[in-house]
């Protein structure tokens, strides 16, 4: 009999659909925009959209020094969500409620990880930008948020 | 060569009372054939992975640190407490690991002995896994010792730099590895690394049974089971085929500039508007073929002439324009007329042209610049890929794989494109970038040849556009001629001198060039016959001696263990590709196609080979480390006679150290099951050293 076995073509996929990478990239964004190690979900969506590409990452930049008060359509971080689950999972990140909004917190768990990833040299290029865009008030974001312009 | 001594693993866990309540397992071995039996998922696998991870050999296990073990040594064990009734279920205490450890005693043969200390579950991130501390004493001796040095396992440069493991291990087990060609590797070579070389001499149970040396990594050796082998049996050929390399490598580059200079010849045509004849298509290394080469001018459709004959040409209308009269415009107005339609034609003929490849090297200018940036995207992904390599080889995530949902125990894992109903195929993480490096190579070429045709294009675009003007000038003068004063001078005649003359000395710019690429051409074709003479005069060596010799062993040991899918003679080793080096089948001696082993031979057979395949290798291997490990060697309903024939073999060499695990209760064919005693009674009795299992779990509470 003749047997047929079909194998499967895995496919190459970018780097940004990897859990671990984007989980990297979260605890950055919570330990230096957040403020008090937590960040809101729209801070952190908002953040990983401006990685996304060189243009919004101007556009978060000039918010952040002020030489706009507005923001472009900007859209949500595709699997978060997974991210987020393995964040808790591994209880490097916590819920919290702050003024009835939800907060993503980082855990000392979460923030030595970062420490080690710092102490190894990883990632330091995305961490570097993520660093320079830094804390975002609440207010300012609400307001520019507020404030969509096309351009 | 090497042998084990003595292995030990120490497991401090969440219920050790003190720091000297320890689990795990402490064995000798001998030298000569070692037994391990036990009955099934006693830990014979944990035993043997220790060993290879004590080794730094893990990768063929197939991870890196303690990725390749079993979780018993890492993470939780159960030490049974009672049976209840005659039913299987078991009953037990479950021990979560809080540190555990790795020590392998090992002797080479100048009666050096060295302890290994690896390890496996590290209480804080200094006890790094990808580290072996090593002591030059016995284990028992390694408290009062002062460690010879930590050494690292994993990371660049582990075969050849000073802190590198395997760079220490290679001298001690006596070895100077040798340096072969290498794919990747900026120097074009790198060591031949140990990893590689063990895969011929561990073989492990779950894929070392499918392949000659089926758990080799890969490091981008060129050809790396047939330089084992050349290594092994210390073929001259290894050093040959290296030296080979080099010589072929270099015989590339001059073809590889030979096809430039040739291209050259094409650019210099096109410049100057000639054709140049008798261009040998390949490379040669006679004289007469290169000294043809020659251009011609075509001046009309009919009319052809050499570079000495146009140049006469030239030079003859300028000394005719300067023998003529100054002429006015009037006596020439006819004349001037015509030439000026006929120079208008031939400058919008030419203007079209010129836009028209402007226009198609700017698109290639445009992809060019779209290609490198497709690089520099693809270059980011390797970074970050590598970033992410080391984060988990460092472990950075601790227990990665297990992410769980605690409360429906769901597994998270890193793929977040595939959804509960469509699951998408991924490459690993290692695999896509290695793809993304193939990727990276393609694009590179691509960006070279691109900018080697956007330059040569400016060139010539410049060329074009200086005809253009050139022409203007003309025309210019020409209309200039028509609308003024007829009694006037024709300014045209004086233009036209100019640039006859510029023409000639263009000409004469042409035949240096020529004559100095010819000289090129004639420099390359010196060296690439050097080349060839090397190529030919690398030694003739004794390696056949030493290949039939190891043939007949390993075809003699083929049939003791009683392989019967062919005949002896139509068996032998491979010469020359494919399976070079390797056992093959052929119908008759003079067979021209020789095939697989593996397909000629019943799933059994082709295991027996294996087994006679790696004997044989350290029979007649002068370089061989001397150590063989069978992780269950009765595979695929082997009879029981011949799992007898190699203990047997096996238990005879006593210069070397075999060991072989193997299990106690399992059913071999459909009449046989592995029976110790009936495994054994074949065997003298002092001629090998028995560790029975039995139907105890290996890790146990140690007592000092």
């Amino acid at each position: 009999m003749i047997n047929i076995i079909l194998d499967e073509k895995k496919t190459s996929i970018s780097i940004l659909y990897n859990a671990y990478y984007k989980l990297v990239i979260l605890l950055a964004i919570i330990n230096h925009c957040g403020s008090k190690n937590k960040a809101s979900l729209q801070l952190i969506h908002l953040v990983f959209w401006a990685l996304r590409d060189e243009r919004h990452y101007q556009v978060l930049y000039d918010l952040k020094i002020n030489i706009r008060s507005t923001l472009i359509p900007w859209s949500f971080e595709f699997g978060l969500e997974k991210v987020l689950a393995i964040g808790y999972i591994e209880e490097y990140l916590e819920k919290k409620i702050v003024s009835n909004q939800l907060e993503i917190v980082l855990t000392n768990k979460g923030q030595d990880v970062l420490k080690s990833i710092n102490k190894y040299e990883l990632f330091q290029e995305e961490i570097n930008r993520i660093k320079s865009i830094g804390w975002l008030p609440k207010n300012k974001l609400e307001k520019a948020n507020n404030n969509w312009k096309l351009l | 060569m090497f042998k084990i001594n003595r292995l030990r693993t120490e497991i401090l866990t969440d219920k050790s009372e003190n720091i000297d309540d320890i689990y795990g397992f402490d064995f000798s071995f001998n030298q000569g054939l070692n037994i391990i039996a036990g009955e099934n998922s006693r830990g014979k696998t944990t035993v043997n992975s220790c060993v290879f991870y004590a080794l730094g050999m893990e990768e063929l296990l197939g991870g890196h640190n303690s990725k390749a073990l079993d979780k018993a040594l890492k993470d939780s064990f159960i030490i049974k407490t009672e049976k209840v009734d005659n039913s299987e279920e078991e009953k037990g205490t479950t021990y979560q690991i809080k540190r555990s450890k790795v020590f392998l005693e090992i002797e080479n043969n100048k009666a050096e002995v060295a302890t290994l200390e690896r390890v496996i579950k590290g209480i804080d991130n200094d006890e790094k896994q990808s580290n072996v501390t090593i002591y030059l004493s016995k284990l028992e001796e390694i408290d009062s010792t002062i460690p010879r040095g930590v050494l690292y396992v994993n990371g660049q440069g582990n075969n050849d730099d000073v802190n590198g493991f395997y760079a220490w291990f290679s001298n001690f087990i006596g070895f100077n590895l040798p340096k072969v060609s290498h794919s990747s590797s900026k120097s074009h070579y790198s060591p031949l690394y140990l990893q590689m070389i063990f895969s011929s001499m561990l073989i492990e149970q779950t894929k070392g049974w499918s392949d000659f040396f089926a758990t080799m990594p890969y490091f981008g050796v060129t050809k790396p089971k047939e330089k084992v082998i050349e290594f092994l049996l210390d073929l001259e050929e290894i050093n040959n085929s290296t030296q080979r390399d080099t010589l072929n490598r270099s015989k590339n580059e001059i073809v590889e500039n030979w096809n430039k200079s040739i291209k050259a010849f094409s650019f210099l045509e096109k410049q100057n508007n000639a054709n140049i004849t008798s261009i040998p298509e390949n490379i040669t290394t006679e004289k007469r073929d290169i000294e043809k080469i020659s251009a011609t001018f075509q001046i009309a459709e009919e009319e052809i002439l050499t570079h000495q004959e146009y140049l006469k040409l030239k030079l003859n209308e300028i000394f005719e324009l300067e023998k003529k009269p100054f002429i006015n415009i009037e006596s020439n107005k006819d004349k001037i007329l015509t030439q000026y339609e006929e120079n208008k034609t031939k400058y919008n003929e030419l203007k079209s042209y010129v836009n028209k490849f402007e226009s198609k090297l700017n698109v290639e200018k445009l992809q060019y610049h779209n290609i490198n940036n497709q690089l520099s995207i693809i270059e980011k992904e390797i970074k970050e890929h590598n970033n992410l390599i080391k984060v988990f080889n460092n472990d950075l995530f601790k227990n990665k794989n297990e992410a769980k949902c605690p409360t429906c125990t769901q597994i998270i894992n890193e793929d977040i494109l595939s959804t509960d109903s469509i699951i998408i195929p991924q490459l690993s993480l290692e695999e896509n970038k290695s793809f993304l490096l193939s990727q990276k190579k393609i694009i590179q070429t691509t960006i070279k040849s691109l900018k080697d045709s956007i330059e040569e294009k400016g060139t010539l675009l410049q060329y074009f556009k200086n005809s253009l003007r050139n022409q203007e000038i003309i025309i210019k003068s020409l209309s200039k001629d028509l609308i003024a004063d007829d009694r006037a001078l024709s300014e045209s005649e004086v233009v036209k001198k100019i640039q006859l003359q510029q023409q000639v000395q263009n000409l004469e710019q042409f035949e240096i060039q020529l004559n100095d690429l010819k000289i090129n051409l004639m420099e390359l074709a010196n060296k690439y016959h050097n080349i060839i003479l090397a190529l030919d005069g690398l030694e003739k060596s004794d390696d056949e001696r030493v290949l039939a010799s190891f043939e007949e062993n390993y075809k003699n040991l083929l049939f003791e263990f009683e392989y019967d899918s062919n005949e002896k003679f139509q068996i032998s080793i491979n010469r020359s590709d494919p399976f070079k080096y390797f056992p093959v089948y052929k119908r008759s001696k003079s067979d021209p196609n020789p095939q697989s082993i593996r397909i000629n031979s019943s799933a059994s057979d082709f295991v027996r080979n294996i087994w006679s395949y790696t004997l044989a290798l350290r029979d007649n291997g002068s370089n061989h480390p001397g150590l063989i490990i069978f992780d269950e060697p009765g595979q695929h309903r082997t009879k029981l006679s011949s799992l007898q024939a190699l203990f047997i073999k096996t238990s005879k060499i006593t210069d070397n150290q075999t060991i072989i695990f193997t299990s106690i209760d399992k059913q071999l064919n459909e009449e046989e099951k592995i029976d110790l005693d009936g495994l054994l009674e074949v065997l003298d009795r002092d001629s090998y050293h028995l560790i029975n299992l039995g139907n105890d779990k290996v890790i146990k509470q140690l007592i000092f």
